[in-house]
């Protein structure tokens, strides 16, 4: 028994009259701490199953099981990263990071020692007192991963939290997120095939229309990798996979971005 | 940075003499028509014969206590308006099922004007106090209903699916997510909740009160003394832009944490 146990998951909705069937017998399992990214183009249903997973919509068929047991609703022990930062505009930074504490009831001297710590190691240490709009994005989004990190979840969730910054600051972010989320279980979701080879320790490659797991890859060697050749031959070859399934869809270009 | 700071002093003591020149002139323009006797000065006397008639009566304690008195039904009837209104309004938004129930009355009663519950305030009231706090109650409570309403459906979703994320139960969310992303607008919504409050107050001391500043302006119609007729409408316009700068200054004190539109930003690009 996995740590992280999906079994035969389907989520289907209506809209506008019409039944969509997002995904369709997923099943996957991840190892505790590994770091597992769930790679697919747009409408594969990955955000619908990472918020499946942290319980914020609940699965048509199918059962989440971590550590053995089945999830109930959300909670701090599944915690999911946005795309957006989404920081709390009306808090500093060291309350944003001490959010998950204050509302587990930790007193004040407790969190705000927490948070300063977390801030810390995330380079902020000197942006406690600032408001969200006053960070860069990049700062932002580390402000968000602090913020999820001090509560020390059993599974962090991550979808596509690196979409909206920039190619430089990427790399940067990457090895900070591999570097801070080290020994910890991760579900991270991308539509970027190289950020995949780069952070996990295995991709799943997801199809769409309904989402189901097309293949996995293990890859070996400490993340992040530095590029290389064997990097970008693999990354051509699941791409070419990618694109010769999707051909039989409408849209097989629009499906997939470059990064 | 010294120039800058200069160029500051300077453009601030330009703006103060902007926001002061209409006012200004303003007055010199009644002044001038009434001591000219352009009008009729028994229709608009001169604004320093209005003035001194409003000293006199401040100091008599006359206007005050009409003024106090008014005030009072005001903070009565606007208040219990909040009270029902901004918990109302959330749990409206927050419940679809609550909201259709309701849609219909809310509705309904929002057109019909407060002066049109006039009637039926005295009839249940009588004469008094509680008349004009049932009106400014009705004719506040709908619109700021329909405000928070408005402003809770707006609330940015991401936010509270990312506390309760980050270990949130339903009730923190509100509390520690809602709450604060409704402020600014809820502060809007007091705003112009008091005019219409002040508005209320006064149609309804005209006919259904024997005190206020509304009755103080019927009774000096009656007698024709056209000063303090504009006396009272001065005093209402005074207190109303006194209520409104302090709740601009709690705006801004509860709200340093939005970037908002700065216009000098905005237009600096194009310079």
């Amino acid at each position: 028994m996995s740590f992280l146990q999906l079994t035969q998951i389907s989520k289907r909705y209506l809209t506008n009259g019409n039944a969509i069937v997002a995904l369709h017998d997923l099943s996957l399992s991840v190892e505790r701490g590994e770091f597992v990214v769930l790679l697919g183009p747009s409408g594969c249903g990955k955000t619908t199953l990472l918020q499946i997973v942290a319980g914020l919509e609940p699965a048509s068929s199918g059962e989440v099981l971590l550590g053995g047991r089945p999830i109930s609703r959300w909670g701090a022990e599944r915690t999911l990263i946005f795309q957006r930062p989404n920081l709390f505009p009306w808090l500093t930074a060291e309350e944003n990071v001490a959010f998950g504490l204050r509302v587990a009831g930790l007193e004040v001297s407790q969190r705000r020692r927490i948070a300063r710590q977390a801030l810390g190691r995330m380079g902020l240490a000197e942006a406690g007192h600032l408001y969200p709009h006053e960070l860069s994005g990049g700062m932002q989004q580390r402000v968000a991963l602090a913020r999820a990190l001090v509560l020390d979840p059993q599974v962090l969730l991550m979808d596509e939290p690196l979409a909206a910054v920039d190619a430089l600051l990427r790399s940067h972010l990457q090895r900070e997120i591999r570097a801070s989320c080290a020994g910890k279980t991760v579900l991270f979701v991308t539509h970027s095939i190289r950020e995949a080879l780069i952070l996990a320790d295995r991709v799943v490659v997801l199809s769409p229309q309904p989402g189901h797991v097309r293949r996995e890859i293990v890859l070996d060697g400490a993340a992040p990798r530095p590029p290389s050749l064997e990097l970008a031959r693999l990354e051509e070859e699941i791409e070419r996979g990618l694109v010769i399934a999707d051909s039989t869809q409408a849209q097989p270009h629009l499906a997939f971005p470059q990064t | 940075m010294y120039k800058n700071r200069a160029k500051r002093g300077r453009s601030s003591w330009r703006s103060e003499l902007r926001r002061w020149l209409l006012p200004l002139v303003l007055a010199i323009l009644w002044e001038a028509s009434a001591r000219l006797a352009l009008v009729e000065p028994t229709l608009l006397p001169p604004l320093t014969q209005v003035l001194s008639r409003g000293w006199l009566l401040v100091r008599t304690g006359r206007l005050l206590g009409d003024l106090a008195a008014s005030a009072w039904r005001v903070l009565l009837g606007f208040g219990l308006a909040l009270v029902v209104a901004i918990p109302g309004g959330i749990a409206l938004g927050l419940y679809p099922p609550l909201e259709r129930a309701t849609a219909l009355v809310v509705s309904a009663l929002r057109p019909l004007a407060p002066p049109a519950w006039i009637p039926l305030a005295i009839l249940w009231f009588g004469i008094g106090d509680a008349p004009a706090v049932f009106i400014i109650f009705i004719g506040t409570c709908s619109s700021l209903l329909v405000g928070t309403l408005a402003a809770t459906k707006a609330v940015d979703s991401q936010l509270v699916k990312t506390s309760l994320t980050l270990g949130a139960n339903r009730w923190q969310a509100v509390c520690h997510v809602i709450l604060p992303s409704l402020v600014p607008a809820l502060l809007t919504q007091v705003r112009i909740g008091f005019g219409l409050a002040w508005m209320c107050v006064i149609a309804a001391e005209m006919v259904a009160v024997r005190r206020g500043v509304g009755f103080f302006m019927v009774e000096a119609r009656n007698l024709f003394r056209t000063e303090d007729v504009l006396v009272g409408m001065m005093a209402i316009a005074v207190v109303g832009l006194g209520t409104d700068r302090l709740l601009l200054g709690l705006e801004k004190r509860l709200c340093r944490w939005r970037a908002g539109l700065d216009p000098a930003r905005l237009y600096a690009g194009q310079e």
